[in-house]
């Protein structure tokens, strides 16, 4: 690996992280990429099937559960949950596309939060000309059609089974009217910054809004992170990019917040590493790293290079998910 | 290292300068007014017009010795960004004392531990010291730490750290070896990542 593929690497440092600062040492945790995590592997051609939709519907059953309207993440008086502050936002794109067109781009799609948006969008009159998905994963084109072909309409909807770093704006052809790019689940947290915003503005031209969705390091404490990350999908989610890499899970993932250091100054990030015995070594896979930033970290990741400017954040009433909204220049 | 008392102008600096070595070689009590005049250069008067007795002159020392040593400590650490990397940072101030100093252990620990009575103004001097290093651990240390805990949680995170950290330096000293301080420093990293897990120790 040269500098520049390490310096890109957010799990090679992670794991790095990991060695100094918690009881593991680096030489015994293995990493995974994204992409072998989430695209059909020589594994399953073989197998004639994959677990990819396990790895999706894990996905989807957080976000199922963050959108299910019982006051996740609202304050103490019960306001500004995440269905709420999704609803929010919804309404506050509405506004601002002021009668253009939209089109909606969704990036590492997942049905429940995006369902909910697109219902408000069009509830408030917005002309949503189409809705196109863009993943690596395959298996979750399915799921996605099931749950937007009735709201969007079948011509409306249209997929994209790529790697996100392999395509640009221009891949998605020309729309008359305002390009919305979404990013849930707080996908923004598996790049580095800088690398992230090489992806972003790549994928985004001029007067694009792009959402993201940011789980924060925030007054709210750590322990927000920890439960998120001790939730029965996430370990479900771990053990199986433990069999998909071909290793047998010991146990259940562990969770730890560890810092790395980045342009934007210390980030906390939140990284589960799940036990699995190698002949008679005990070794530890890296099944998930997300940065946590703080807000304005966020802000920052985004302002860095003058690409961007912030137009809306919306916040939950925890303080613990940021909505951001930005206009590309 | 050699000394050359003429070196140093005002005749404080130099009875300073000599009780220092003196006092850190041999200790306090086993170093006599007459050694430290004859070490440093002065004359009787001279030294009576700055210090009216040796205990003056062993809080002159301390309050020196304090100021050099917060300077540097907080210079280590305001060198990082992160917190854990602030924390290896405090490790080297005795990494590097070891080698400058030898295995003397702490200059304010032994100092106190010439004086039984508890009232006496040089124990109240190393107290007020410790504190302020403890001071230095939770503010200039571990402040990235503090907005995501209860104050409680975090002032229990400041004691344990602090506590690793100072509690290194003696053991150094009584086993003559670096381990201690090794040891102390993997314990606080294993202890930042069990507060930022949530975990209860």
């Amino acid at each position: 690996m040269n500098g520049t593929e390490y310096e890109d690497n957010l799990e090679v440092i992670v794991r790095d992280s990991l060695g100094c600062f918690t009881p593991l040492s680096a030489d015994q945790i293995d990493t995974v990429s994204n992409a072998s995590k989430y695209s059909i592997s020589e594994n399953d051609r073989d197998a004639g099937s994959s677990s990819l939709e396990d790895v999706f519907g894990y996905m989807a059953a957080l976000n199922k559960m963050a959108v299910s309207g019982n006051g996740i993440c609202a304050d103490r008086s019960g306001n500004a949950s995440l269905h709420d502050s999704l609803i929010s936002t919804a309404d506050y794109i509405s506004h601002k596309v002021n009668g253009a067109s939209v089109r909606y781009i969704e990036i590492g799609p997942e049905p429940y939060k995006t369902e909910l948006i697109i219902k408000r969008l069009i509830g408030n009159g917005v002309d949503l000309t189409s809705y196109i998905g863009l993943d690596i994963n395959p298996e979750s084109e399915k799921a996605m059609r099931l749950a937007l072909e009735p709201v969007v309409g079948k011509q409306r909807f249209s997929y994209k089974i790529n790697d996100y770093n392999e395509l640009q704006s221009s891949s998605f052809g020309f729309h008359d009217g305002i390009t919305v790019v979404a990013m849930m689940g707080f996908q923004e947290g598996n790049e580095l910054p800088r690398k992230m915003l090489r992806i972003l503005k790549k994928l985004t031209s001029k007067g694009d809004l792009l959402l993201s969705e940011m789980q924060l390091s925030s007054l709210a404490g750590w322990k927000p992170i920890i439960d998120f990350y001790s939730l029965q999908p996430m370990k479900q989610f771990s053990q199986k990019i433990c069999e998909r890499a071909q290793l047998k899970p010991a146990g259940q993932h562990r969770i730890f917040l560890t810092p790395i250091e980045t342009e934007l100054g210390p980030v906390m990030t939140a990284a589960t590493v799940i036990p699995y015995k190698l002949f008679d070594h005990h070794r530890y896979l890296l099944t998930n790293c997300c940065l946590k930033y703080t807000k304005d970290q966020f802000r920052a990741a985004r302002k860095k290079e003058n690409d961007f400017q912030i137009v809306k954040e919306f916040f939950s009433g925890d303080q613990t998910v940021a909505y951001q909204l930005t206009l590309r220049n | 290292m050699t000394h050359n008392p003429s070196s140093l102008s005002r005749p404080s600096e130099r009875i300073i300068e000599a009780a220092s070595r003196l006092f850190f070689r041999q200790g306090y009590c086993s170093t006599g007014i007459n050694q430290i005049i004859s070490e440093s250069g002065v004359a009787k008067a001279s030294f009576y017009t700055h210090f009216p007795s040796k205990e003056a002159l062993a809080m002159a020392w301390l309050r020196q010795r304090e100021e050099r040593w917060i300077e540097q400590l907080t210079e280590r650490i305001s060198q990082h960004q992160l917190t854990e990397k602030r924390v290896s940072a405090m490790y080297t101030m005795w990494y590097d004392q070891i080698r400058e100093e030898g295995y003397r252990g702490c200059g304010f620990i032994n100092m106190a531990g010439e004086f039984s009575d508890e009232k006496s103004p040089v124990r109240a001097l190393v107290r007020d010291h410790k504190e302020r290093v403890r001071q230095v651990v939770a503010n200039n240390v571990l402040n990235e730490y503090r907005p995501m805990m209860e104050p409680e949680v975090f002032d229990e995170l400041v004691n344990t750290i602090y506590s690793l950290f100072d509690g290194a330096i003696i053991q150094a000293q009584n086993f003559m070896q670096d381990w201690p301080i090794d040891s102390a420093m993997k314990t606080s990293m294993k202890t930042l990542s069990h507060y930022r897990s949530g975990a209860v120790l």
